[in-house]
Formats: structure tokens, sequence, C-alpha cells
């Protein structure tokens, strides 16, 4: 069945015709063999009967005269030889067992059993078909009997004839039948083929016009208009979608363009601020990576600049965002104006933050010409709403290739280089320095941190109480401020007090102490009593700051502060270093009213020879050596001596970090004026130490 | 094989019934003769169509006796085609109710008056020519065997249909 499944039509056309005809042939000739030698074997056996009947009329007479007349019953038997096929004629007489007369074709003809004689009628045997009749006398008396055989070999020959005939005639139709539906079967598989080359023909091609031609007009030529009219449809169907190809295409093209657009204005936007219309930092970084490889290709050199700006943040709080906005955008129209080629780049990376890559430079001092031009550029002052505008810039320098061979390391070291710039005092620029890269990582954290604890007011100014020894009376507090970091609790000012100094922050911090102890301070002074002093530490930062002077004198007037009252405590590796210029500062504050204090005396390389020209009003004992008094004679003596010397110089003596009565009792001893420390009082927050106001006597001193 | 050892043994018979009547006296052998030809009248009569139904048929010996009592054995308590036999023995030459009459040899010289009327009646006879002169059957003997001869236009004359059975058996028809 699979072999038939694989044939082409043609051939199971052929074979279907071939098997169908020769079916039909074997059937009706086998029905007409059948027929044939049925009717055949009927007349052999009439004929046998009939031989038989008239051999039994004829041998009667003679038989029954008896012994005299059998010649003549051997003769009418021999007769029966006539016929050729008869193989064998008995003729016996009644009751006899031996027959009475008898005709053998051959020799191997065998005797007929008395079976065979009792039986009447027609008998078969597979060689030959035997006929036994009984003999009558005239008068009808049975006489004998008589039995005749004939042959059934015509029969088989027959057969053989046939099956031969068959054969023949089955074998040379089949041929015909091979060769006539070899040429009929074209009229089917011709259109077949034709309309199966044109379907491989419209798919190869793809050419839906073609048509086949269709002459037929039986299922084949049906089959073909089917064909054709499907063709047409898919033709309809293919003009239409290739106009709505080309809509969409138009339509595609259109928009591809409208999205070119939209894109090129994307683009512009992602690579450029809104608000100056500056390269952002994304395309800077873009531009800064070619220049660095065009520099490093060409072996030149190129500089990034970082410029922060100093004071902007203050404007943008007080004035709002709009008048930033526009002191951004003219900062952005100015910066233009100070580079030197077209193919520099100035970017703002957001905030108060610019940068610019100045390519293809000679020398280091290309870029500070720039900063510096800058710098000038931006001393006039900017208009907004009919006010007038100072800005300082801070601006970090750092070199291609000698600090960084990447833009992300040479953007983090002119950023380090700014903060240089900073911590320098503003309006200044700085080459990046590669020792700073290593601390500033670290630091820039906690550094974003306190900025971000000055904004959100975490900062507080806690008071230590300090008592007058002879008296026992509360002299006054000093200021010490505390940060209170969601992040850490409470930070210990060790660990942000130098931070703050590097950063710059110190300086807005200590304005914040001074203007916040200051307020404070006015609310502890009672009618009639004796009036309370606040000391405050001021840092190196603050004290070289040129402005010291002028910020000091705008706080006393806000707060409305009596400058006597006022102590500020300067440390003594603070002072010692610029001492002309320290006095000159400690001189003008003097004059100012305000009381002056060394904190930590005895820590670093003290000069006691400059202690008599600076115009110190007190000593403040580092409780380094307070602490040991008690057990270490050589304290002692140091204490002693200071207090001794620092009386000499009619300066007062401040013992800080008291925390025993014993130290207590050797400070009474030594004449130490005035005592600070746990064994009177932590620093506490503002409202506790406004209770201790209420017992203004130590009762430790009441001797 | 059969066969042969049959014809060889019907052969034996033969020559020991010839050596026998070698042996044996004439008289012997023409008794012999005419119990057979007593046999074959029997016969005879059964192959001829008689009228009438179930009437005697009489079987006459016309002259002398040679066949005697062998043809009267020989029809002795038979019937042909329910027809009664009976056996009757004629001297003159009158046929009278006889239907199947033997002429003895001794009737040659009255031949003429015997076979004067036969109608319906069968004549037989072994006188020599018997046929030719106007018998019906006449036994005669050729090489040596029992054989007759039948005169159909006399038997036709006499009204006697001889069956064509017998007819064929003849020696010779007239």
């Amino acid at each position: 069945m699979a072999f038939f499944k694989r044939l082409s039509i043609r051939y199971k056309l052929i074979l279907i015709i071939i098997l169908i005809s020769s079916m039909v042939l074997l059937l009706s000739s086998g029905l007409l063999i059948a027929n044939e030698l049925i009717f055949l074997r009927k007349i052999m056996e009439q004929e046998l009967e009939i031989q038989t009947k008239i051999t039994a009329v004829n041998i009667a007479s003679p038989l029954h005269f008896g012994e005299g007349y059998q010649d003549e019953v051997d003769k009418l038997l021999h007769a029966c030889a006539e016929n050729q096929h008869i193989i064998a004629a008995y003729a016996y007489l009644k009751h006899a067992s031996a027959p009475y007369s008898a005709y053998t074709r051959t020799d191997s003809d065998v005797l007929p059993t008395s079976s065979d004689l009792s039986t009447f009628g027609l008998q078969e045997t597979a060689t030959y078909l035997q006929y036994t009749q009984k003999i009558f006398s005239p008068t009808g008396e049975e006489i004998g009997v008589i039995l005749l055989r004939l042959e059934l070999k015509p029969l088989t020959e027959r057969i053989h004839w046939y099956l031969l005939t068959v054969f023949f005639i089955l074998s040379l139709s089949l041929i015909l039948a091979f060769i006539l539906s070899y040429y009929f079967q074209g009229i089917i598989t011709k259109p077949i083929l034709q309309l199966a080359h044109l379907t491989r023909r419209v798919s190869t091609q793809k050419n839906y016009s073609l048509r086949v031609d269709s002459n037929h007009i039986d299922e084949i030529g049906s089959l073909f208009d089917g064909f054709n009219q499907m063709l047409e449809a898919i033709q309809e169907r293919d003009s239409e979608l290739e106009e709505h190809r080309e809509q969409l295409e138009n339509l595609v093209a259109i928009r591809t363009i409208d999205l070119k657009k939209a894109n090129q204005k994307l683009t512009y936007q992602a690579y450029h601020d809104a608000l100056t219309n500056l390269p952002n930092r994304a395309l800077f970084i873009k531009r800064a990576k070619q220049a660095i490889e065009y520099a490093e290709y060409n072996n030149e050199s190129l500089a990034i600049l970082f410029i922060d700006l100093d004071n902007f943040k203050f404007i943008n709080d007080t004035l709002g965002h709009a008048a930033g906005d526009h002191l951004l955008q003219e900062i952005g129209k100015r910066l233009l104006g100070c580079t030197r080629l077209p193919s520099d780049t100035i970017a703002r990376l957001g905030g108060d933050e610019f940068t610019i890559l100045l390519r293809d430079i000679t020398d280091p001092t290309d870029a500070a010409m720039v900063a510096d031009f800058i710098i000038k550029t931006l001393m006039t002052p900017l208009q907004f709403d009919q006010h007038e505008f100072y800005i300082t810039p801070s601006i970090g320098i750092s070199i291609y290739p000698q600090d960084g061979l990447d833009v992300g390391t040479l953007m983090k070291n002119a950023d380090v280089g700014m903060y240089l710039a900073k911590k320098q005092g503003r309006n200044s620029y700085r080459f990046y320095i590669s020792s700073a890269n290593l601390e500033s990582a670290e630091r820039l954290n906690m550094e974003n941190k306190l900025r971000q604890a000055l904004e959100c007011n975490e900062f507080e100014v806690w008071y230590q109480p300090r008592y007058e020894i002879k008296t026992g009376r509360l002299l006054g507090a000093e200021a010490l401020v505390r940060w209170r970091s969601p992040d850490f609790n409470l930070v210990s000012p060790s660990q942000f007090i130098p931070l703050a100094e590097d950063t710059g922050l110190i300086i807005p911090l200590g304005e914040w102490v001074l203007r916040t102890a200051c307020e404070e301070s006015l609310r502890w002074q009672r009618a009639g009593e004796h009036p309370l002093s606040v000391s405050v530490n001021l840092s190196a930062r603050q004290f070289v700051q040129a402005d010291l002077l002028s910020t000091i004198e705008r706080v006393l007037g806000e707060t409305g502060m009596n400058p006597r009252l006022l102590e500020l405590e300067l440390t003594e590796s603070l002072i010692m270093p610029n001492a002309e210029d320290t006095i000159e500062t400690l001189n003008a504050l003097k004059k100012m009213g305000m009381q002056i204090s060394v904190d930590d005396f005895g820590t670093g390389y003290s000069s006691l020879s400059y202690l008599k020209r600076f115009p110190i009003d007190t000593l403040k004992i580092d409780q380094s050596f307070v602490r040991d008094m008690d057990h270490d004679a050589d304290d002692c003596a140091l204490v002693s001596a200071i207090i001794a010397m620092a009386h000499n110089l009619k300066l007062e003596v401040v013992a800080e970090g008291v925390e025993k009565v014993e130290q207590l009792k050797f400070l009474q001893g030594y004449h130490c004026d005035c005592v600070q420390g746990f064994l009177f009082g932590k620093p506490m927050p503002a409202d506790e130490f406004r209770r201790l106001l209420d017992k203004p006597i130590s009762p430790l001193l009441l001797v | 094989m059969r066969f042969i050892l049959m014809n060889f043994f019907t052969k034996m018979k033969m020559e020991l019934f010839l050596l026998c009547l070698l042996l044996s006296n004439n008289s012997a052998l023409a008794n012999s003769d005419y119990a057979t030809k007593a046999h074959q009248i029997y016969q005879f009569a059964q192959y001829i169509e008689w009228h009438g139904e179930n009437d005697t048929l009489t079987f006459c010996v016309v002259g002398d006796n040679p066949i005697g009592n062998s043809l009267s054995q020989v029809i002795a308590n038979k019937k042909i085609n329910g027809h009664p036999l009976e056996f009757k023995q004629v001297t003159g030459n009158q046929l009278g109710n006889c239907d199947i009459a033997f002429i003895s040899d001794s009737k040659r010289g009255e031949l003429g008056q015997v076979l004067h009327s036969t109608h319906h009646r069968l004549t037989v006879s072994d006188i020599p020519d018997f046929a030719e002169k106007g018998g019906m059957i006449e036994f005669t003997k050729v090489e040596g065997k029992l054989r007759f001869v039948i005169n159909r236009n006399a038997a036709v004359r006499a009204g006697i249909k001889i069956s064509s059975q017998l007819l064929k058996l003849a020696h010779k028809i007239l």
C-alpha cells in the first residue's frame, strides 16, 4: 500500500486499469470456463449414460440367447471403442462374479468390484466416469449387468487448454491494457501536470497574473477555472496589499522623518542642560573621552576645570529658584566667553557646578590663565530684579595625562582640586594634588552629611559651666557644638570638627554656633545679679577668614550681645604660625571688647614669649594635665608652674577636665582661678543649663 | 491377464466339449442339440409381439418329436409377458391353435401343407432351407455353431412381428 502511495498518478492509473481489466478478464473467463467445463461434463455423463443404455439393450438379446452368442456380446462391447474415451466395458450375467464379456482399452483397467456392480447409475472416480446398468430380457427379466467407463481425460485436457488460453489472453490483454492506459492516462495526468507546473511557476516567480489554458469542459476544466479564479483573487489581493504597503511605506517615511526630528531634539535634550543650553554631564563626558583619545594619539595635554559657585546656595535659598536660574544662565553665558578654542567645552553638571574641558594646552598655566580669567569675569556683579549679586567660584583643575588617564579620574581629581580651592578660602583655583586623593574619598561622604546637617539644623550648642574657685560662683559656660545626626546619633566633635575645618564648612557652622551662643547667653542675664559670660571656640579656618571681624560684628549687632560677656577661645596651634597676622586680628577683637582665651594650653609648641605679646585674657590648662595631677608629680609641677606664670602675665587660669575632688584640692592649693569639668557639670543642652542658674554657687566650693 | 485366463478357460471348455462330442455317440450329441433348440424356441417366443391379453401361448411340435420333453420341460410353469404357456404335440399337417410350431424333420415332405396356414403363428424348424421354403425361423449350423435364419417376409405375411433384437441375432434374414 505504501508502495502504491509513492507511485505517481500516471502509474496509479495504469495500475488500476490493469488491475481492473485483469480482474474482469479473470472473472469472466473463469465463469466461462467453469460453465464450459460443467457443460462438457454433463455431455460426457449423458454420452456415457446413453452409450451404456444402448449397449445394454443391444447386448440384451445375445446375452439372453446365451453362450452361443458370446461373440455377439464381445462384438457389441468392442463397438463401444468407437467412442475413443470409453476405456472399459464389462458385461456380467446375473449373479456372476466374473465378467461374461469385457473390453478394456488398456490392460491396466481394474475390474469392477461387487459394489460397482450393485450401484446402478453414474459414479465418478478421479480418472473416469462409470455407468452401471441392468440388462433385461425382452420379457423384462433381469439377466445381467453392463458397466462402462469413460475417461475424464478430455475434461482435464480441456481444463489445461482453457488455462493456457486464459493465460495467453490475459497476458495479451494486460500488455494491451498497459499500452493503452499508458497512452490514455495522459488525458488525466497531462492537465494535472500542467496545473502543477503552473502552480510551481506561480509560487517561484510570485507572478499571480499567470493563467492556465483551459480547453477542457470536464471536471479538470472546472478545476482549471477554479484555479484561475483563485489566482485572480490572489492577484487582486496582492495588488491591494501592494497598495497598502506603499501607503504604509509613505506613512513610515513621514513618521521616520518626524521620529528623526524628535530624536534629534531628544538627543539634544539628552545632551544639553535645559536651563543654560550648555552641554550636560553626559555630553561633557563623551567629548572628554574623545578629547582624551585624540590627545593620547597626538601626544597632547588637556585640562578639566571643575567650577563650584561659592555662595550660590544662599542666593537660591533666600531669593528663590527664579533668581538662581537667572543667575545660572548669566553665569553660563559669561563662562562661554572665557574659553580659548571652539573645541573647548563648557558644561553644567547640575546645581551650581560647571565643568570646562580645555583641549590642546601646552602647559598647566594655560588652564590657570583660563581659571583666573573666569574669576575675573565673575567679579562683575550679576544683575537680577534690580539687585546686584556677587558670585565667586572655586575652581579645581586636573591635567591629562599627569592627573589621570580617563574622564572619571580627571573629573574626580578636578573636584578634589575644587575642594582644595574652597578649603583655601574660595574665589580661587587649585590644581589637583595627588596626595589629597586618598583622604578625599572617605571624607566626601562625611562632608556631604555635614552639609546636610547644616541645612537640616542637626547641630546643637551645649554648655559646660565654669566656676570661680575662690567664691564658688558660676561665672558662665563654654559653648560646645554637638551633632545629633540621624545616622550616627550624637557625633563627637573630634570626629567632625577637623572635617568641617578641611571642607570650610566650619565657617558657616562657626558663625551659627556664635550666633546661637550669643542669643542663649542673653537669656541667662538677670537684673541685679553678676552677669554670666559665654565662651565660643574659634577655628583656624574662621580665624584666617578675611571677613572674620565683620562677621562677628554683624552677629553681635544682630543679637544685641554685649561683647564683654563673649570670650573667644583660640587654640595654641592656631595663633602661633602666623604670629604677626594673629596679633593684628587679636588686637582688633580686643578693641571690640571681647575676651580672648587660649584653649588646650600646654599641648602645642607653646612659646611663652609670644604669649606676652598677644592680647590674651585667659589660659585654659588642657585637661590631659589636670586628669593626671592626683598621681603624677610632674603634671602637678607643670600645672602649678603654668598657673604661676599666667598669674605673672596677669592672665586668668581656667583648669579644664576637673573630675575628682582631689584634683580640685590641688588646684585650690595652686590658686587656680576657675574650674570646668565633670565634677561640676558635663556639657549640657541649653534648657538644662538654664535650670542650673537657680543654684549659681557650687556646693563643692563652699568651704 | 484375467481375460487371457478366461479365454483360455473358455477355449479349454470348448475343446473339452469337442472331445466329449467325439467320444460320445451321435444320439447324445443330438439330444444336447435339441435341448438347446428347445430353449431357443422358448426364447424366440419372447421376441414376438403376441396379440391378445393373457391368452395361453401354445408351443407345438409338428411331426416327430425329437425335441419332445426338452421343450415341455423348458416352458413348464413359465409365462411370457403374462401369457401362460402350454405344450402340444401335433401329428397332422394342421397347425390348429398352435402359436409357436416346431416342425420336425419328419414333415420335410409335407412342408407345403404344414405352412399352408400360418396366420399369427410362428414357425420354427431345423429342416434345411426351411426359411427359403416359406418357414419363419430356420435352425442352421454355422461353423459348428447353432444359428438361425429368419424369413422376415413370411413372418410379415403371417402377421408375426419379430423384434429387431432377434433379427439382429439372425445368421441370415431372407
